[in-house]
C-alpha cells in the first residue's frame, strides 16, 4: 500500500513537472488555470507521500488537515513541519486569484524542500527519483519585505 | 460616595491583589487567536508579534526580526525557524494586501505559529 501512494506521488509530480516546464517565462498571470492545476497535483503528491509514510510507521492518515497536521507536529517535527505551511497555500492556491507569482513561487520552492525532507525519510526502496521533484527547488530569492 | 483618597487606596489595593502580568508570547498568542476567530484584520500581525517577542527575549536588541529568526536558525542549527518564519512573513503581506484572510489561512497562520515559537522555545539537545 505505501508503494502505491509513492506511485500516486511520483505519476502527479511528474505530470506537474511537465506542466510547468511548458508555462512560457514570465506569463504567469495568463497561466492561472494551468499553475492551479499544478498546485494541486503538488498538494496531492504531498499527501501521498505524508500518508506512506505514516503507513509505513503503522498509522493511518484520514486525509483532513487537522490529522496530518497532528501528524507532523508529532512525529515529523522540526523543520517538515515548519513548512507545512507551503504546500497547503498551494492547495487554497485555485481559490486565490490575487496570489502573486513570487509568493507562488516560494511557496513551491518550499514545497521542494519538504517534498525532499519526506523523501530522506523513506526507505531507499520508496523513494521518489530526483527528477519527478525537482522542478520544484527553483531559486527564489527572498524579497525585503 | 467615594473619596479621592479611597479611590486611590482601593486601585493600590487592587493593584497588589492582581499586579499586571507582563506579556509573553504565549499570552500575545492568546490574543492573536481571538482576533483570528473574530476575523480581525490585525490577527496575522498579532501573530507575528508573539513571535517576535520570543525574537526579543532571545535578541534583545534585534531591529530587523526576520535577520533575527534566520540569524537564530543558523546559531541553532534550526532551519526550521527561518522557513516558518518566512511562511508568516509571506501569509501576513497576502493578508495585508488583500485586506482579508481566509479561515484555511488563520488557522495555517496560527499552527505555523505555534511551530516557530515551540522551535524558538530552550535549545533542546
Amino acid at each position: 500500500m505505501p508503494q502505491t501512494y509513492i506511485g500516486y506521488a511520483r505519476s502527479r509530480l511528474t505530470e506537474a513537472g511537465a506542466r510547468y516546464q511548458n508555462i512560457p517565462a514570465r506569463e504567469f498571470e495568463a497561466n492561472r488555470g494551468e499553475l492551479a492545476k499544478i498546485a494541486s497535483l503538488t498538494w496531492d503528491a504531498v499527501i501521498d507521500v505524508l500518508s506512506a509514510l505514516a503507513l509505513l510507521g503503522n498509522r493511518t492518515l484520514s486525509g483532513c488537515s487537522t490529522d496530518l497536521v497532528r501528524y507532523m507536529k508529532n512525529e515529523l517535527v522540526g523543520e517538515i513541519s515548519s513548512r507545512w505551511w507551503a504546500p497547503a497555500q498551494l492547495h487554497n492556491f485555485q481559490h486565490k486569484p490575487d496570489h502573486p507569482e513570487h509568493d507562488f513561487r516560494e511557496a513551491c520552492h518550499h514545497t521542494g524542500i519538504l517534498l525532499q525532507l519526506l523523501n530522506a525519510r523513506l526507505p531507499a526502496a520508496f523513494q521518489l527519483p530526483e527528477p519527478s521533484r525537482n522542478w520544484l527547488a527553483l531559486p527564489t530569492p527572498h524579497r525585503g519585505d | 460616595m467615594i473619596t479621592t483618597t479611597q479611590l486611590l487606596e482601593k486601585v493600590k489595593r487592587e493593584r497588589q491583589e492582581n499586579p499586571p502580568t507582563m506579556p509573553s508570547a504565549e499570552a500575545l498568542m492568546e490574543k492573536a487567536k481571538k482576533a483570528l476567530r473574530r476575523k480581525q484584520k490585525n490577527g496575522p500581525r498579532l501573530l507575528l508579534e508573539a513571535v517576535n517577542y520570543r525574537i526579543h527575549e532571545l535578541e534583545p536588541d534585534c531591529s530587523d526580526y526576520w535577520a533575527a529568526a534566520q540569524r537564530i536558525a543558523k546559531t541553532r542549527n534550526e532551519i526550521g525557524i527561518e522557513a516558518g518564519y518566512r511562511g508568516l512573513m509571506i501569509m501576513k503581506s497576502a493578508a495585508d494586501r488583500n485586506g482579508f484572510y481566509y479561515k484555511e489561512d488563520a488557522e495555517l497562520l496560527y499552527e505555523t505559529a505555534e511551530i516557530v515559537l515551540h522551535m524558538l522555545g530552550p535549545e533542546r539537545d
